[in-house]
């Protein structure tokens, strides 16, 4: 069914057909962070679906929290070790107080994809994981320009040596191919006259720097402008080209509503927000995150949660202490570890997110982190954490459990066998619950978004 | 007034309110807890209080009774003697108000766990007619026996009271809080007379009361047994030492070389464990991991032959010490493993090093080129394989003379390691800050001096070709002559991104040489230290009685963690999973109870018949 653009992108008002209830809270929480309690989906149900949007928006919190965990990622970064800053972001993802501006910056480090094994230096990508975030809700062609001087990224892309005779066009290709206008958009003698203008560029002891002599100072000819551009030039002129907007807005989609392929008019609404806001992403993410298509049953429960978002997930709605060496380790194998990319694509994500294999894996993660050691719970016990009290039966708390966790409603079939286990006789609430959580991570609705 | 209420450790001089209120604050099971307890003191409810067969002998009479009881398969023996001195001694320690100072002991002493716990032993307080800790004095006066067998994993408990009427009481409210907090339809326990004691029996275990011993195991059989062999010692005139683990040999040497004077006796027998297939790895006799066969190899030896092991546990306001001993002829040990021992037994380390602010040394005798150049018949082929390799690039470094035979057989067999908080010099402070670590050896032949200093200064040379490539700071070398020692070492500077504060600033490698010593340092001022500290020494050649001591200072080790605050916040948040408040609760608990760690020393000697370990672990001087 061929669905309208205008439509699809145009502001959703919660109503009496459509009201904005714990379910719609969790799945703007889903999308646009890594899911809430039970507890703080209430208050965002109480403030309304505006209040709550607007929240996302205003970071706030995100100085003081910065400050919380500025010598904590200092000392890790110092050790050198790329699988302790791994397990640092982890944390971060679980305690931040803004959990949309850690979820752009995940976006972002899948777009700019860069892996820490080969850069094999913390400290840069510290560097790049700050200017992320930095600019994550901000504008593009800061970030960009940013990205483009970035040291771990032209470690990562064997881009630290780029002379006027010899034009490194590593960069070069995957600005236009991967960060900006997608394939079909330029052409090789694109890559090449562009290649010429970041010739200069290099990284020596770990910094950036422009040497001037070895910058080609002739004419370029880029995507069909002409002059003597540098590399910043270089850069502005991709991030304008008109399949800039198209291609991000595309990736913006696909990373938060949907991971069914869209076409360019579907997207050209977004599009054009980031066209005529500068490439603004508060301003263009506030409109997908309201928009009809967003809020639509098209859109509810049809993407895969992704290994990072279910982990942090169930970390943080049921608020569990859990060791992020051990997380980390886990998320590897299911081949989704932050900083560690499979490639300078990125994550593929969607439906390859889940196999045979990675299926049994996120069970057995779920199991580890609902099972107590080594985990704990901020509440005291996975009991208090589902939100039960003494004596209370399931069908007094788990609706709105699995309200909570699910974007779509139970058969039920499934709910018989849930309550099943978590009223049974024998064995502690705790354990009963833990193994109905993992029996839950075994249903199919567990795993979408 | 009543005695209960001068009791200077009465928990019910607590702030929990007495009578309707204070039940109302209790859960469920502690309000019929006390319930229970009531019903039980009020009369004898299991335990009524009848003449027997025990009631007409003193304590006297058997105070030495123990292993007697236990049959002679028992693998590990535990006696504990004056147990309630123990625990009125760490009651009363100068420390415990510092402690109970602490914010997160002072919460932990308002949960509501604890309170709980404080009413409950008021409970049974109030029911004996005694105070906890005179309870406890009286009820394990004559000492606290534990038996475990390994194969059938049974466990015995006898504990004789001072105070038969006391432990009558005690057993009382136990059973009578059992019999009532039943909710079952069969009785929890039977009752039944034995040799004019009471048994109880439980679905897993079983009790008795016999005149002043109570009796407790996981297995009913065996609880008889101990019963049985109780009425005899106590009725017969026969030798106390009949089929029982008091009459086996090995457990006869261990108790005869005890120390009288310790709170706790433990005897393992070990070939029952080594029968039982336990902790294989300890018993094999050999490891195929070379580190481990030079720190512990001779340990290994002894394991897999002695009989058994005992120790010795005491307790004072200072320290707590353990006094471990191991059977074992030493001038019997096998060839390969006199790099441990000595020849016949009678390798010496070195005196230790006196350098200000130390955390921590170890002095051992070893010789390593005696151990290297066994190592065909300590290890298996495939690390034998792995060792002849690095003998290879290790000759090659060490211009080509044999590592083992030239290089390792060099060294005089003893060794000392070295550990102190560093300082940094201006503009380097890494994050995480290393403590400088200095191996110290002696040279057989001082001329050979010249061979490991250019050695080291390749070494470093390497380093560099390797940091060149990678595009980081080199070290520059320096060589200096002091007063009466030679120095080499080597320095990052802080250069480009590369800032003072990156964990590679924790190394200035050096070495240093005075005399026949040779120290190797990751610093080049703790080399400079160590290497003052040996010219000032009046008799740098002494040795000591051990084999290997090892010293470690808790101040300084508080101070070199405080130092690190930061890492250990970052790693427990990381680990734990926490925010960084909790993670800072965590580490400055820390670091505030090591203000009380005074150190530790742990000396193990070589001695003809055994070896033995004395462990101390000293309190910081509470005036401090």
């Amino acid at each position: 069914m061929r669905i309208d653009p205008i439509s699809a992108w145009s502001a959703w008002r919660p109503d009496e057909r459509e009201p904005w209830n714990l379910m719609r809270a969790a799945h703007l929480m889903r999308r646009a962070g890594f899911s809430s309690s039970p507890d703080q989906l209430d208050v965002m149900v109480q403030d309304g679906f505006d209040v709550s949007v607007d929240r996302l928006f205003a970071c706030d919190g995100a100085k003081v929290f910065d400050e919380s965990m500025e010598s904590t990622e200092q000392v890790l970064s110092s050790a050198q070790d790329p699988n302790a800053l791994a397990s640092w972001w982890l944390l971060r993802m679980v305690k931040s107080p803004t959990p949309f501006l850690e979820k752009m910056t995940l976006f972002w480090h899948g777009h700019f994809a860069t892996g820490a094994e080969k850069v094999a230096d913390s400290r840069s990508m510290l560097r790049q994981n700050r200017l992320l975030r930095d600019h994550a809700l901000g504008k593009f062609e800061p970030m960009v320009q940013g990205i483009s001087q970035d040291v771990a990224m032209l470690v990562y892309l064997d881009s630290t040596d780029n002379r006027k005779t010899r034009p490194n066009e590593n960069y070069a290709r995957e600005l236009m191919e991967l960060f900006c206008l997608g394939p079909g958009n330029y052409s090789e003698d694109d890559i090449k006259e562009l290649a010429r203008c970041f010739t200069g560029w290099e990284v020596r002891r770990n910094e950036f720097r422009f040497n001037k002599n070895q910058h080609d100072q002739g004419e370029k000819t880029v995507l069909g402008k002409n002059g003597k551009f540098d590399g910043d030039e270089g850069v502005r002129i991709v991030i304008d080209h008109p399949a800039t907007s198209d291609f991000i807005a595309r990736k913006l989609i696909n990373f938060f509503v949907t991971d069914d392929v869209v076409d360019g008019p579907f997207c050209e609404p977004v599009a054009k927000t980031l066209r005529e806001s500068d490439f603004d992403f508060s301003i263009a993410m506030r409109q997908i995150l309201s928009s009809k298509y967003f809020w639509s049953s098209q859109c509810i429960g049809k993407k895969v949660r992704n290994p990072v978002e279910m982990a942090i997930g169930l970390i943080r709605g049921l608020g569990i202490n859990f060791n992020m060496n051990e997380l980390r380790d886990r998320l590897a194998a299911l081949g989704h570890l932050p900083l560690f990319p499979p490639n300078v694509k990125g994550w593929e994500g969607g439906r390859h997110w889940i196999n045979a294999s990675t299926f049994i894996g996120r069970v057995n993660l779920v199991r580890q982190l609902v099972s107590g050691a080594p985990a704990t719970f901020e509440a005291g016990s996975l009991a208090k954490a589902v939100g039960t009290r003494d004596g209370q039966q399931s069908g007094d708390w788990l609706p709105r459990l699995l309200d909570g966790f699910l974007p779509i409603p139970l058969q039920p079939s499934s709910l018989s066998s849930l309550t099943a286990i978590a009223d049974r006789n024998g064995d502690g609430q705790d354990q009963r619950i833990a193994d109905m959580i993992t029996t839950l991570a075994g249903m199919p609705e567990f795993h979408l978004n | 007034m009543s005695k209960l209420s001068r009791s200077k450790t009465n928990f019910l001089k607590s702030n929990v309110p007495v009578g309707p209120k204070m039940f109302g604050r209790l859960n469920a099971p502690f309000r019929t807890l006390l319930l229970l307890l009531t019903v039980a003191s009020a009369s004898d409810v299991v335990f009524p209080s009848a003449s027997n067969a025990f009631q007409s002998r003193s304590a006297q009479d058997n105070s030495e009774i123990g292993a007697e009881l236990f049959p002679v398969e028992t693998t590990i023996y535990l006696r504990l003697e004056r147990g309630g001195d123990v625990v009125e001694r760490l009651l009363n320690h100068p420390l415990r108000n510092p402690i109970e100072a602490l914010d997160q002991v002072k919460a932990g002493l308002k949960s509501p766990q604890f309170l709980q716990f404080k009413l409950g032993v008021g409970l049974i307080e109030s029911q004996v007619g005694e105070q906890w800790l005179p309870a406890i004095k009286s009820l394990t006066g004559g000492g606290v026996n534990v038996g475990f067998d390994a194969k059938s994993q049974v466990i015995g408990i006898a504990v004789k009271s001072d105070d038969e009427e006391l432990l009558r009481k005690t057993a009382g409210a136990i059973l009578g809080f059992a019999k009532t907090s039943n909710k079952g339809d069969k009785p929890v326990f039977e009752v039944s007379d034995y040799h004019g004691g009471k048994v109880a029996k439980f679905e897993k275990a079983t009790i008795a009361r016999m005149g002043a011993w109570f009796l407790a195991s996981n297995n009913h059989a065996e609880l008889i047994s101990m019963a049985d062999r109780l009425h005899e010692l106590e009725t017969s005139t026969e030798s106390k030492q009949k089929s029982s683990l008091a009459s086996t040999t090995p457990f006869l040497d261990a108790w005869q070389a005890r120390d009288i004077k310790a709170n706790g006796f433990v005897f393992a027998n070990l070939q029952p464990l080594r029968d039982s297939g336990a902790a294989k790895e300890l018993f094999a006799g050999s490891t195929d991991q070379p580190a481990v066969e030079l720190f512990f190899g001779g340990i290994l030896e002894a394991l897999q032959e002695a009989s058994f092991v005992s120790a010795n546990i005491s307790i004072n306001d200072q320290q707590i010490a353990a006094n471990v001993r191991l059977p074992y002829m030493a001038d019997e040990s096998p060839e390969n493993r006199e790099f441990f021992f000595g020849n016949m037994g009678l390798g010496r380390a070195p005196v230790p090093i006196e350098v200000p602010g130390l955390i921590g040394q170890v002095v051992t005798y070893r010789n390593l080129g005696s151990w290297w150049l066994s190592k065909e018949e300590l290890f298996p082929e495939n690390v034998v394989a792995q060792l002849a390799q690095g003998d290879s690039q290790l000759s090659t470094l060490f211009g080509g003379v044999d590592f083992g035979q030239d290089v390792l057989g060099g060294l005089h067999p003893e060794m000392r390691l070295l550990v102190k908080e560093q300082t940094f010099g201006e503009g380097i402070d890494p994050d995480i800050k290393l403590p400088a670590i200095a191996i110290v050896s002696r040279l057989q032949n001082p001329d050979s001096e010249r061979r490991f200093r250019i050695s080291f200064q390749s070494l470093v040379g390497l380093l560099n070709l390797d940091d060149s490539g990678m595009d980081r700071p080199q070290i520059e070398l320096v060589s200096t002559r002091e007063d009466g020692y030679q120095l080499t070492g080597g320095q990052y500077f802080p250069e480009g991104d590369y800032s003072g504060d990156l964990f590679v600033f924790n190394f200035s490698p050096a070495m240093a040489f005075h005399d026949d010593y040779m120290i190797v340092s990751s610093t080049m001022e703790f080399a400079r230290e160590i290497a003052e500290s040996i010219r000032d020494l009046d008799d740098n050649t002494a040795t000591s009685d051990s084999n290997t001591l090892i010293q470690l200072h808790g101040a300084p080790i508080k101070h070199a963690l405080a130092a690190n605050r930061e890492s250990l916040i970052a790693n427990s948040m990381v680990e734990r999973g926490t925010g960084r408040d909790e993670a800072e609760s965590q580490i400055d608990l820390l670091l505030e109870l090591l203000d009380y760690a005074g150190g530790a020393k742990l000396d193990y000697r070589i001695e003809p018949d055994a070896m033995q370990l004395d462990l101390q672990l000293k309190f910081a001087n509470p005036a401090r």
